[in-house]
């Protein structure tokens, strides 16, 4: 069969396969594909204290180029911050393999799979992160005000738009505590979001702005600003 | 590549000594055109008759009844294109029934038939790749032209009841085209006594060279294929060129072997696949053999090593030449048409691989084939998420489902 020499070389290696206890807080699972399209991969990611990734293993269905696409990125995985992590781009991937064009479907199966296994330990910890979300304290004030007098439990936070523009993050009152969103409690304020968000909330700047028509919230965040680049609907990543 | 076991004889096979004798002096020697009316010519012409004679003699028809063809594909086009033209201008039969489990070549002539007008159905079958009569009867309506149906499937060695099916066919004023390009020299066929009208075959699937194939028409049908103004030339008036009479020659050559060893061969290869399957099972679990176990040629097995993907296994089992259902072909979805009409799940089928057995294969052959299997499919299902999760008891295709 034809494949290249980087894509045997990091075939044959097959260092890294292997896994973790699924159930350890330090480990994020991620599981892409389908038996259907012939390749499911699943990535596992150890996490130190600082959110480094201390160690990388995966198991892979699939045909050669994909064993070798998950060979490369968990080499390259380990010693990565999770910003890092998330930079890994499909194209360096399929470039690095020489993979031709019917398999560069590996490599973007490998970065989908980084992105759920991140997902998956940030969702996990958001009990008890303190990262995820940022609140200045005159923004805290005033929330920790809204939420007494509004009586609800919480401020859940959804995503309004994504694109060119960036993403627009809006604000609301949570009344209801089980319905399925993680939370995390920063300064006294309990935050709830959709489990498939938490790489868009993660790095979100809450303040309080003044300006001639009152006070309001500003809600940003400097991992997904607007591209500069192009005017295309879906490069927010 | 001495080292390697060749087990894809449903892929091609190598050239039989014997036949290459055959058509070696007709390179340099023999070499005239038939249409030639000098000593050259008449050489040619003789030797491209005789060829023809045993052919037609081997499938029971007559010397005016079979053509030579560039190979399986072009015959297949030309009897399903052609006659369905022919029978639309006639009396406006313009629907056309195929199987799911076809070769490409017959359904991709389904696209251009559509394209064309036609109505076209292609049929489901069975889970063991069969075809259901009263399916069949169900689906024949008053203006189908014609069915064309494979012999034996090339992927699964499934091998459809043609006698019966041309039956319905001939009751329903259906006429039939057999793809017989995996069963042609491997199973026994008298075209009259299967009441077929049409037949495709190839000669590099039964130890000939590549690049020649016949199409059977019933003498009464000719018209309908016939190529308009041809003028009766070469190959009947059906095909224009000219033939390459040692192809020809050698195609003779290979179908009188195996031909005459039909018998023998079977038994030889039904040995060989008891070995492989009775081998690979007493080694590993969750092995599935696609298709009927009953009505099939036993030379192709199918069988899918549940947990891990064709493609990987293919390179794992570094000392056989098999083919795998599952490569990735285009940007779309990457599974076997075939295994995917007979509903084999997702996973068993990106799972399967192709067993070929030939007369050369030996017993020594398949217990490197089960050696080399059993090591693949072992190291493969260690480093493999779907097996994992089989061996917890969890329902793999029922979680992708919702994927679909």
């Amino acid at each position: 069969m034809d494949y290249s020499e980087k894509t045997l070389e990091y075939y044959e290696k097959m260092k890294n396969i292997g896994g973790f206890d699924d159930e350890l807080p330090s480990v994020g699972t991620g599981i892409v594909g389908s038996p259907l399209c012939g390749d499911v991969m699943k990535l596992q990611l150890f996490f130190d204290k600082y959110d480094v990734i201390a160690d990388a293993k995966y198991k892979v269905f699939g045909c050669v180029s994909a064993i070798a696409s998950m060979e490369l990125v968990t080499t390259m995985l380990k010693g990565m911050s999770i910003t890092e992590a998330l930079k890994i781009n499909n194209a360096d991937v399929a470039d690095s393999l020489e993979l031709t064009k019917i398999k560069r479907h590996c490599s973007v199966l490998a970065k989908e799979a980084i992105e759920a296994a991140i997902s998956d330990y940030l969702a996990k910890k958001s009990g008890t992160a303190n990262n995820l979300i940022t609140v200045s304290e005159k923004a805290a004030e005033k929330l920790r005000e809204l939420i007494s007098t509004h009586g609800s439990i919480g401020i859940s936070i959804s995503l309004s738009s994504s694109g060119c523009s960036g993403i627009d993050y809006s604000l609301s009152y949570e009344t209801e505590k089980d319905g399925g969103k993680l939370s995390t409690e920063i300064s006294g304020i309990t935050f709830f979001f959709d489990k498939e968000n938490v790489l868009l909330i993660r790095g979100v700047e809450i303040d309080l702005v003044e300006n001639s028509f009152g006070d309001g919230f500003s809600v940003i965040n400097s991992n997904h600003v607007s591209c500069q680049n192009c005017n295309c609907g879906g490069c927010s990543k | 590549m001495a080292n390697i076991v060749y087990l894809d004889y449903a892929a091609t096979t190598p050239c039989d000594p014997e036949v290459l004798e055959e058509m070696l002096p007709f390179f340099s020697q023999k070499f005239g055109n038939p249409n030639s009316l000098h000593e050259f010519g008449t050489i040619a012409s003789r030797a491209l008759s005789e060829s023809r004679e045993k052919i037609s003699k081997l499938i029971g028809a007559e010397f005016e009844e079979v053509i030579y063809t560039s190979g399986a594909t072009e015959s297949n086009k030309t009897a399903i294109v052609r006659t369905m033209q022919a029978l639309r201008a006639r009396n406006g039969k313009d629907h056309f029934l195929t199987l799911k489990t076809e070769h490409k070549s017959v359904l991709q002539c389904t696209s251009y038939l559509k394209s064309s007008g036609f109505t076209v159905d292609i049929l489901d079958v069975k889970e063991d790749g069969l075809l259901d009569i009263e399916y069949l009867k169900s689906s024949i309506k008053e203006n189908t032209g014609m069915l064309s149906i494979c012999f034996v499937n090339n992927e699964t060695g499934v091998m459809q009841n043609i006698k019966k099916i041309a039956e319905v066919c001939r009751e329903r004023g259906v006429l039939i085209h057999l793809d017989a390009t995996q069963g042609f020299g491997k199973i026994d066929i008298d075209v009259r006594d299967l009441d077929i009208d049409f037949m495709s075959a190839s000669a590099h699937k039964i130890y000939g060279p590549k690049g020649v194939g016949l199409l059977f028409y019933k003498k009464s049908l000719s018209n309908l294929i016939r190529i308009p103004r041809a003028n009766n030339g070469v190959e009947f008036g059906i095909r224009i060129g000219t033939v390459p009479v040692v192809l020809c020659v050698g195609f003779a050559k290979a179908a009188e072997l195996s031909c005459h060893h039909i018998k023998d061969n079977l038994v030889h290869v039904r040995q060989l696949r008891e070995q492989l399957i009775t081998g690979v099972k007493s080694e590993l679990e969750e092995i599935y053999v696609n298709g009927s176990s009953e009505s099939n040629y036993p030379g192709i097995v199918n069988i899918s090593l549940r947990g891990c993907e064709g493609e990987a296994l293919m390179m794992e089992a570094k000392r056989i030449a098999v083919s795998s259902g599952s490569a990735c072909t285009s940007d779309k979805l990457s599974i076997s048409h075939v295994l995917a009409a007979m509903k084999v799940p997702a996973d068993i089928a990106q799972s399967s691989l192709r067993f070929t057995i030939g007369k050369n294969t030996s017993k020594e052959d398949i217990n490197i084939a089960i050696e080399d299997i059993t090591k693949a499919t072992t190291k493969l299902r260690k480093m493999s998420p779907i097996w994992d999760m089989i061996q917890s008891g969890i329902d793999i295709n029922s979680i992708f489902e919702r994927q679909r």
